[in-house]
């Protein structure tokens, strides 16, 4: 499902290039749940953009579903995640001037599908807010706001979710709740799942871990 | 201080202070450079207009003034010519003229020149001085009259002459407004040789006066209590009642546009400081979070906005004197005076602007961080006070709009013209704020209903519902001042030129006896000339009014009872007049007195303190006239046609002598027209307006030009708010549209979003342009410049088209970032 080779990532600063990822080949078959670890500042997220073609490689190759999206423009890469790829976002990331439905029906839309509203309330009532469909985000407490976010995340019930440190912004109990909402919709949909966060308890939860250190990937922690 | 001074610099470096320090200067700049333009012209158009009198001030007589009259003068260093012109005979040969002779000193003309030529086939060119002793100057038609050429001779009485110029232009030949026949230009020094000026002559002694201001201020002072009736003195005021009138719409029309500036400015200040508080939220919280305290945080803001302040006030000035000196190199050629040098005062008032601006605009909104809350740290969602509307902030908007509006007022020294454009402003603002804010919430339930692309245009302009409809009227208000310019362009100034039209009569026939009227017009007819109407003339003196002698209870400053008028009768109302109270004698069935009916202009009527009904006695001749005022009407002298204080009723006049007058239009090339009608009827007497008609457009023309150009000014500042105000929002546009781009929306989406948005912002904003510049035209047109209201359709249409493609080309232009950058950058910076 999700394939990497070689992937390297430099980005020119003040004082010269520096690299970041160091040549990361990596295999996630469907289905997976991964969890990728690390300390700030390891890549870990850089990674994860890549993956989800947001940013442009430096080299190597990132397939998604068979497609090497490092061969695609930034609008084919777009068109791509429409259709396969879901996110959630440490600072859940919904669009403040939509309402908690608008925000889950986005996705829908961008697929051109006709339930949108219907799939939209049906997911934001399976995460518990169908009294909470015409709020505005602002009005939302922030497990809320992550509520929706994951609603978003799975309405268009993508092959691939990437989450980013999904519960690094809310209390230990909403985390909770939210990593137990992650994994039951994940369940049930069969999605493929990247999980970057820092939080071990977390990454327990998934089948499989990988360790991010100064931009190479290894099955286990550094022996630092 | 050092702490405050130096986040101040990290601030400057990281950039965060540019806008704000921008949009600061940029209003410093704007008002400077307007203010000292205004100035500088208005002082140039001022000291061109006294050309007009070839001084600052002239005292006329007909007899030689007193010596003692004129050591005022000297005892003030003020510089002296004097002129004395009379009609006399002029030979040459066996040809003679009745010509207009003008002996001047040496040292005339002290503002202006002369324009003369060697040669009868060029143009005259400014010539400095006047003729030597022993030569003339003549017009090129006196030369054809007595059939000489130049350096022939010519006789003024006994004194001969040779004619040594051709004389093309006088300065001062519109404030003489009367001269008879050809002029003839000779030196003082030779009026005695002559020996035509004898006592009882028909003469005009004028002394001229030039020199600094204060000082002819105070000759004026000291001169004015010695004065008798027969003198007259004449300063720009009323020696040009038309230039005057003029003038003082050159200022408003200048005033008005420096008065748009200051509300542009403040409009800029005020979004560049929001912009630099919501970027600072993040900073100050951490800053409490290290223990910060409010009152810190207060002294700081206080800090850095000194130094802004300072720094951009003198950035604005410098930039400001560039820029009035660069238009008005640009002008220079426009401007046949040299250009007199600006006071502090223009500097003072750019700074002026910029500390309100900043006091009104930028702290109030900065003071808010005081109140960001350190659990921002934390939780980013949470704001301060300034996201909200708190009362306290409302307070500080009313201060500031009310500091403008003084600021505004101080400016233009025009409360009128100032009440139109701040309340024009406001109460558009508000109107069509509310629109916007109803319009807004009805249309989302439209967005629910449609597509994401118009969901998400929709939605854009309604987050933060209030901050959308400031939006729109900001855009709405540069939009307005566009049009508004635009407006005064091609419309206001048109019709205002339309007051002087091409063919605005420009010569004048007098002394036309009642036998000569039909062959005259004849004439005229047969070389297409249109005359303004042929109407009769009999002199005679207004004596009492309701049977008391006027000059008992009227004062001198009204000189018509003091004098004798002329006066008219007519069967229909004159065409460009007004009737303001009474009735016109054709529909006037009802005249209960026995007595005639006269009708008097309005402003002499109201210096009388006469109205309809009452009696007047005029003594025309040895006969009293008894008539009762029937009605009044307003006139305006500037329109070239016969125009009289009082005409009667026919049927009263016509016993006594009368003889007509009339203006028509001469083309230039038909000029030498006027030897023939000379030739045909002798006894007419002509006055020839077409130079100083000449003088008046040339000077409508500059104004307008230096108009243009400030409003130049002005539609450039336009556009760079609303560039800074699209600014204003790309922060959130960028996390917005990278969030897009992250669930996959397409660029399509994206840029059609924000086309569909800047569209209706466009349009709101147009069509409240529309609303706002129609509004205004009707107010300058009818109040401030006295002229008839005109409906704009094509405001109505080029407003919103106008304000959806400049609005969008623009807004696109300034927020292509948002879709040119990779999506990971904006949510990393974000995240």
């Amino acid at each position: 499902m999700i394939r990497t080779t070689s992937l390297i990532k430099s980005v020119n600063t003040l004082d010269g290039e520096l690299v970041i990822l160091k040549g990361i080949d990596l295999e996630i078959k469907a289905g997976e749940t991964v969890a990728i670890i690390g300390a700030s500042g390891s890549g870990k997220s850089t990674l994860l953009g890549l993956l989800a073609g947001l940013d442009d490689v430096s080299s190597g190759g990132v397939f998604l579903n068979g497609t090497d999206i490092t061969t695609l423009d930034e609008e084919q890469r777009a068109s791509l995640r429409a259709d396969l790829v879901g996110f959630v976002f440490q600072s859940f990331q919904l669009l403040p001037s939509l309402s908690a439905l608008e925000n889950v029906m986005l996705p829908l839309e961008l697929q051109r599908r006709p339930d949108a509203r219907e799939q939209a309330v049906k997911y934001l009532s399976r995460v518990g807010l169908e009294h909470r469909l015409t709020h505005y985000p602002r009005q939302l407490s922030g497990g809320e706001q992550q509520r929706v976010a994951i609603a978003r995340a799975f309405s268009n019930q993508p092959k691939i979710l990437f989450a980013d440190e999904p519960t690094g912004n809310l209390d230990t109990k909403t985390g909770e709740q939210i990593i137990e909402l992650l994994f039951e919709l994940n369940e049930q949909l069969n999605t493929t799942l990247v999980l970057v966060t820092h939080d071990l308890k977390l990454a327990e939860r998934c089948e499989r871990r990988l360790w991010m250190n100064d931009g190479l990937l290894s099955m286990q922690p550094d022996a630092d | 201080m050092k702490t405050e001074l130096r986040l101040l610099q990290r601030d400057a470096r990281s950039g965060e202070l540019t806008l704000l320090c921008a949009a600061i200067t940029v209003a410093v700049l704007i008002v400077t450079s307007i203010s000292l333009f205004a100035e500088r012209l208005q002082k140039a158009l001022v000291s061109e207009a006294k050309v007009f009198l070839a001084a600052d001030v002239v005292l006329q007589s007909p007899q030689p003034v007193a010596e003692k009259l004129l050591l005022g003068a000297v005892t003030r260093d003020l510089q002296r010519a004097e002129i004395v012109q009379f009609p006399s005979m002029v030979f040459a040969g066996d040809e003679m003229f009745l010509s207009s002779v003008k002996a001047a000193s040496s040292a005339y003309p002290l503002l202006g020149q002369l324009e003369a030529t060697d040669d009868v086939n060029v143009a005259g060119v400014p010539v400095v001085g006047s003729p030597a002793p022993g030569e003339a100057w003549l017009d090129q038609r006196l030369l054809h009259l007595l059939n000489i050429q130049l350096g022939d001779e010519v006789w003024v009485g006994e004194q001969a002459f040779t004619a040594a110029k051709i004389l093309t232009r006088e300065p001062d030949s519109g404030s003489s407004y009367f001269s008879l026949g050809p002029r003839i230009l000779i030196n003082l020094e030779d009026l005695g040789g002559t020996g035509v000026v004898q006592p009882g002559s028909r003469v005009f002694y004028r002394y001229l006066f030039s020199g600094e201001e204060a000082a002819i201020d105070s000759y004026i002072e000291w001169l004015k209590p010695q004065l008798k009736k027969r003198h007259r003195l004449m300063g720009l005021d009323d020696s040009q009642p038309g230039l005057a009138q003029s003038l003082e719409r050159a200022e408003g029309f200048l005033l008005l546009a420096g008065s748009l500036g200051v509300l542009l400015a403040s409009v800029a200040v005020a979004m560049a400081a929001r912009r630099y508080s919501l970027r600072h939220y993040d900073n100050v919280a951490v800053m409490k979070t290290l223990g910060s305290t409010p009152q810190q945080l207060g002294r700081m803001v206080v800090i850095h906005l000194t130094v802004v302040l300072t720094v951009s006030v003198l950035a604005g000035a410098l930039l400001g004197w560039f820029a009035q000196y660069a238009f008005l190199n640009i002008m220079q050629e426009w401007l046949p005076v040299a250009l007199p040098q600006a006071s502090i005062k223009p500097f003072l008032v750019g700074a002026g602007t910029g500390v309100v601006c900043t006091l009104a605009f930028a702290l109030p909104m900065m003071w808010q961080l005081r109140t960001v809350s350190p659990l921002r740290v934390l939780r980013r969602e949470l704001g301060s006070d300034a996201d909200g509307n708190t009362d306290k902030t409302r307070y500080f908007y009313l201060l500031g709009a009310l500091a403008i509006f003084a600021l505004m007022w101080f400016y233009s020294q025009h409360l009128l013209i100032t009440s139109l454009v701040f309340f024009g402003t406001l109460f558009c603002g508000l109107v069509v704020g509310g629109i916007a804010w109803f319009v807004l919430g009805s249309i989302r339930v439209l967005g629910t209903q449609a597509g994401s692309v118009w969901r998400l245009a929709v939605a854009n302009l309604q987050r933060g519902q209030l901050q959308s409809v400031l939006q729109l009227v900001v855009f709405g208000l540069a939009l307005m001042l566009l049009l508004i310019s635009v407006l005064i362009r091609t419309s206001i100034v048109r019709e205002w030129e339309l007051q002087l039209p091409p063919d605005t009569p420009n010569h004048f026939l007098i002394n036309i006896a009642p036998y000569q009227v039909e062959p005259l017009k004849e004439l005229l007819a047969e070389h297409e000339l249109k005359t303004a109407g042929m109407y009769p003339m009999v002199r005679g003196r207004l004596t009492h009014l309701n049977d008391i002698e006027a000059t008992t209870i009227i004062g001198e400053e009204v000189d018509e009872v003091y004098r004798e008028l002329n006066l008219t009768w007519s069967e229909t109302f004159p065409e460009d007049n007004v009737l303001v109270a009474g009735q016109w004698w054709d529909d006037n069935s009802n005249n209960s007195s026995d007595r005639p009916l006269v009708s008097v202009e309005q402003e002499l009527a109201d210096n009388l303190g006469v109205t309809v009904g009452d009696k007047l006695t005029f003594t025309i001749g040895d006969k009293k006239l008894d008539v009762t005022l029937g009605s009044i009407r307003e006139l305006r002298w500037d329109t070239m046609r016969p125009n009289f204080y009082f005409i009667f009723e026919p049927g009263v006049l016509e016993n006594y002598s009368a003889t007509h007058i009339t203006s028509f239009y001469l083309p230039q090339e038909k000029k030498l027209l006027i030897n023939d009608i000379l030739r045909q009827f002798p006894t007419i007497s002509i006055f020839e307006l077409d130079e100083m008609l000449y003088q008046i457009k040339t000077m409508v023309d500059q104004v307008t030009q230096a108009i243009e150009l400030v409003l130049g000014l002005i539609l450039i500042s336009g556009a760079l708010v609303l560039i800074a105000s699209v600014q204003a929002s790309i922060d959130q546009r960028m996390q917005e549209n990278a969030i897009l781009r992250t669930l996959g929306a397409p660029r399509r989406l994206i840029l059609g979003s924000l086309c569909l948005e800047f569209i209706l912002l466009g349009l709101g904003a147009g069509l409240m342009a529309a609303l706002g510049s129609e509004l205004t035209a009707w107010g300058l047109q009818t109040q401030a410049f006295r002229m008839e209201y005109t409906f704009h359709p094509w405001l109505w249409l080029a407003g919103p088209v106008l304000g959806a493609v400049l609005i969008c080309g623009l807004g696109l232009a300034a927020s292509y970032r948002v879709v040119r950058v990779p999506p990971l950058v904006v949510l990393r910076e974000l995240m």
